[in-house]
């Protein structure tokens, strides 16, 4: 029995895939890696089906690579090596919501779309990453570690107990969940960390699919606020919002709390037809910090009440030269409606924000501490400045995390993906800012594409060790085989 | 016995000759202390020897150097810091203890809210140094006195997980001497010179070194580790009182404790998921009844006096209390706030304020652990759960349950279901149930004692699906594995072999169980 065959015997003749159009689409995503076929797309509907695909593939040596969402973007689903694309696009239910423990119970491929528009209807709200696309896993970008926008809460990852099929064909639930008979027992799954002395769940995050396929995860949601307060301070430079990033994480004031720049901010603000992209660039200011206090359930008012208050004290204490504004000039009524866009996917339908400059965009994240930002950025725009890249070129987001102890950075290189040219072009300049950045000291935690080169060359220590982890769990080396450092 | 003279020479080499002992005296000195969690089981007793030689290393270098001679020579080791869970002494002969009390250094980074401390740092020092500048982590069960390393790699649980999250998260950048003597650096140590970042590159080799539980010194040596901290307030928490009755006084404007009592234990859990649900909160905590005992008594005679007074059944029965800790951690308003809206959980569900003392005693700073088991001399929690609240309440009546089959030789608690509390702002629960023996007892009832831990427990909990992580140090692996997971006793295995091929670190962790119970004969073994 050939391969193909072989696959069919276990989902069916209508989920294995490999017309060429279909090969095709699947070869490239929205970033500007270079496209790569797979030899066949699945689309498995059950653990038992992942599972025997899973264990063919051993006994064949072909790649597999798990993908969960309907959209990609840092070519961690194209194949590198050939071989099976398993797409998890069945697996979209969600399966159990816990009003009372705050979780949710979801498959892989649920998206944000689905997921944020359910749990609304519960005064419920996963925080997610900034706007994520509406067709992105919800379980893939906490697998990815993308960054919360919301940072009031010390726990801030939120996922808890997962199913996974290992690279070996074994199937296996990590944290509470592994309870034997679960989820016919007395524990729902939501303790994350175990079984044992392993925390397994550590190894599936940032493993761009390497490490093994999750089938389902719990993750917990929060309380969606009704009673909002938007601040924005409008600034000249991205160093002027250090100081601020510092005391207000310090004193733990306001839900969100982020600075985008300003091409960040039309591409967001454009989404409305009465913005456009021009009028905005004469009225917004370079770099935009926003901040949005919420009310709780209980008594909204008086918590807005005393973090408004603490706030405005901290400005007019320590920031007497910044302006405070409950509305951004230029752009009426925006304050009443950016607490929901925060909270929300971005709408199905419109071009995807990071899309609606030039269609195409590579992010370049990284971590720092607050204080370097403004000298990294320095760097960034010294390096693709050099490439004849002007101010407002590259997008750039910056998120304060854990009481802003450090910072999440988001670099956007815009591009024409009709362009082979273009991204050729990104792709140089993209290169040579990650490694001047590296070289300032960025830390790259999630490292797609040409960052894992560059940083596994230099963590020659780690790079050891997880190579002896993947080999316990990934013997054959049949896992998304070309990511990261595998 | 005693290390080849070849081999203590090399030790010493490293070492040098103040830091390297194999007097026998010294060596009895580490071989496992009685009086703390589980010391007085019977694995302990049985398992339990002095080692041929105990070496104190000054530096990474240095520990990296004497596991490659353990490695070298097939010797082996067993890390501590400070001794206060079991498995603290060697469990084969021949082992080398190495004593991690001179990696002592301590570094604050204020203004991006971490500490660098060694393994020798405990948190009572950590805190002290914390609090200065505003800010906290939680003091765990194990007491302050805990080192900060082993604990934050070992369990860090307390009521002040309920904002600080599990001790886990709180693990940033860090060297560790992998058992063949490799070093790693993780988290943003492992680009930079700066470990004021936690996740790994890709995946997360953090993942290695703890789960629900650490190893136990199983898998190698962390050197030095970054903790978080969390923003805490301004005001100092003031000394008082004489030892061993000392506290700390609360700023009145900043910190308040609350006990309130509610008519039944459904309301009483109830009222913890509103809390939770309204999102205030530092600590929100249902403690066993007999700890307030302990808290009055003033002898061990006296807990025994009150304790086993008339009516005591009937009291505990109809005794709900909840103890919430409340912060202001933004301003005095903030408080204010969180007071107004616990006022009206606690109407709206018929509670009742009752005194409490504004200082603390137990969880800020001082946590006592020792206090916890004097009244018998000896204790161990059966029970670690973590789950969701409801949970860990159904556990607690189950264990209540089951433990009077063994009362005696265990302590009377009345049918108390143990400890339980919220984590993470309500989104999971936390069971301890403990449990507490005489030391002295019987030969016959020390045995039961152990059934009941290492078998009757474990069985209990594969049964009705309990998540009994911490205590896979006292329940045979091979029992919970298969049920867990399922096989994650196998995966154990798998990492041990890639990281510890020549299994020499802290042998025969995790199986240290499986071979009491082949050893002993009042233990049988029908799985």
């Amino acid at each position: 029995m050939n391969l193909k065959d072989e696959l069919i015997k276990i989902v069916g003749r209508d989920y294995v895939l490999d017309a060429a159009e279909i090969l095709e689409q699947y070869s490239r995503d929205h970033s500007f890696y270079p496209a790569r076929r797979p030899n066949f797309v699945v689309r498995p509907h059950n653990t038992e089906e992942v599972q025997e695909i899973v264990k063919l593939a051993n006994r064949c040596q072909v790649p597999l690579i798990p993908a969960s969402s309907k959209a990609h973007f840092h070519g961690c689903t194209i194949p590198k090596q050939g071989g099976i694309v398993v797409d998890m696009r069945r697996f979209d239910r969600i399966l159990e919501i816990d009003e009372r423990n705050r979780n949710v119970k979801i498959e892989a491929g649920v998206t944000w779309g689905q997921l944020q528009s359910t749990l609304a209807q519960h005064e419920g709200m996963v925080v997610g990453p900034l706007m994520p696309h509406p067709e992105k896993s919800v379980i893939t970008t906490f697998l990815e570690r993308e960054v919360p926008v919301i940072q009031i809460y010390e726990y801030r990852e939120p996922l808890l107990s997962m199913e996974v099929v290992w690279p070996t064909g074994d199937v296996f639930r990590t944290g509470s969940a592994s309870a034997k008979n679960y989820p016919n027992t007395l524990v729902k799954g939501v303790c994350p960390v175990g079984p044992g002395s392993v925390d397994f769940y550590r190894f599936l995050e940032g493993a761009q699919g390497t490490m093994g396929i999750v089938i389902w995860a719990l993750l917990k949601f929060e309380y969606r606020p009704r009673v909002n307060r938007t601040f924005f301070v409008p600034l000249r430079s991205p160093a002027e919002a250090v100081e601020p990033f510092y005391r207000i994480g310090r004193r733990k004031i306001g839900y969100e709390c982020l600075l985008l720049d300003k091409t960040s901010l039309i591409s967001i603000l454009t989404r409305e037809p009465r913005f456009d992209a021009g009028s905005l660039d004469h009225v917004l200011p370079d770099w935009c910090l926003i901040l949005v206090l919420s009310g709780s359930r209980a008594r909204p008012e008086e918590r807005l009440a005393y973090e408004e208050e603490a706030l405005r004290e901290t400005f007019k204490n320590e920031f007497a030269g910044l302006q405070l504004l409950s509305s951004l000039p230029g752009v009426p009524g925006i304050e009443h409606k950016l607490p929901d866009w925060l909270r929300d996917t971005w709408p199905q339908g419109l071009p995807f924000w990071k899309h609606s400059f030039k269609c195409g965009c590579e992010d370049l994240p990284f971590i720092s501490r607050p204080e370097r930002v403004p000298g990294l950025l320095e760097v960034a725009a010294g390096v693709a400045g050099r490439y004849g890249h002007k101010t407002g070129d590259l997008g750039i987001y910056v998120q304060p995390l854990e009481n802003s102890r450090a910072c999440h950075v988001d670099l956007s290189f815009y591009f024409n993906p009709d362009s082979a040219s273009g991204m050729e072009w990104t792709r140089r300049v993209y290169a040579e800012v990650a490694l001047a950045l590296m070289n300032s000291g960025a830390l790259y935690t999630r490292p797609y594409g040409v960052l894992a080169d560059l940083v596994y060359g230099r963590a020659s220590s780690y790079t050891l060790a997880l190579k002896k982890l993947k080999s316990v769990f990934d013997p054959n080396h049949i896992m998304a085989p070309g990511n990261l450092c595998f | 016995m005693s290390l080849a003279p070849e081999v203590y020479d090399a030790l010493e080499a490293v070492v040098g000759s103040r830091y390297i002992t194999q007097d026998p005296v010294d060596c009895e000195a580490y071989s496992g202390s009685r009086g703390g969690h589980g010391k007085d089981l019977g694995m302990e007793r049985v398992l339990c020897q002095p080692p041929a030689a105990v070496v104190l290393p000054g530096s990474t270098r240095e520990v990296q150097d004497v596991v490659r001679i353990c490695n070298r020579y097939q010797i082996p080791f067993v890390p501590v810091s400070s001794y206060w869970v079991t498995h603290c002494a060697p469990r084969v002969p021949e082992a080398l203890l190495i004593d991690l009390k001179r990696l002592n250094s301590l570094e604050i980074d204020d203004r991006h809210m971490f500490a660098v401390v060694g393994p020798g740092v405990i948190y009572s020092q950590l805190l002290e140094e914390a609090m200065r500048r505003g800010l906290y982590t939680t003091t765990p069960g194990g007491g302050s006195q805990a080192s900060v390393v082993a604990n934050h790699l070992t369990c860090g649980f307390s009521p002040l997980n309920y904002r600080t999250g599990f001790a886990e998260r709180r693990i940033l950048g860090l060297e560790w001497v992998a058992p063949d003597g490799e070093l790693v650096r993780m988290g943003s140590l492992a680009m930079q010179d700066d470990p004021f970042w936690g996740e790994g590159i890709g995946p997360d080799l953090r993942g290695v070194l703890r789960g629900y539980i650490g190893w136990y010194g199983g898998m190698g040596i962390v050197t030095r580790m970054a903790v978080k901290l969390i923003p805490f307030q301004p005001e100092r928490l003031v000394p008082s009182g004489i030892s061993p009755e000392t506290a700390l006084e609360f700023p009145a404007n900043r910190i308040r404790w609350f006990n309130i009592t509610f008519p039944t234990r459904e309301d009483l859990v109830e009222a913890m998921y509103s809390i939770a649900r309204n999102e205030i909160g530092a600590a929100v905590t249902k403690v066993p009844v007999f700890w307030r005992y302990i808290a009055r008594a003033k002898s061990k005679e006296h807990f025994w006096e009150m304790w086993e007074a008339p009516g005591k059944e009937e009291e505990i029965k109809n005794s709900h209390i909840l103890r919430v800790l409340l912060v202001g951690y933004t301003s005095e308003k903030h408080l204010e706030y969180e007071i107004r809206v616990l006022e009206d959980i606690v109407k709206d569900l018929g509670g009742q304020f009752r005194p409490t003392k504004q200082s603390d005693e137990s969880w800020l700073k001082n946590a006592d652990s020792v206090g916890m088991w004097w009244m018998t001399g000896g204790y161990a929690s059966i029970e670690y759960t973590i789950d969701t609240l409801d949970c860990g309440v159904r556990g607690g009546e189950y264990l209540a349950e089951l433990k009077t089959q063994c009362t005696p030789p265990l302590m009377p608690d009345y049918g108390d279901p143990g400890w339980f509390q919220m984590g993470e702002l309500g989104h999971v629960g936390y069971l301890e149930f403990l449990t507490y023996f005489d030391p002295e007892d019987s030969e016959d009832n020390i045995h039961k004692v152990d059934e009941w831990y290492y078998v009757t427990g474990p069985k209990k909990d594969i049964e009705i699906g309990l998540y009994n992580g911490f205590t896979l140090q006292e329940s045979p692996v091979y029992l919970s594995g298969p049920a867990y997971g399922p096989n994650f006793h196998l995966w154990m295995d798998r990492l041990k072999g890639a990281y510890d091929p020549r299994r020499i670190s802290n042998p025969p962790w995790p199986a240290d169980v499986d071979e009491v119970i082949e050893k002993v004969d009042w233990l049988e073994r029908d799985w």
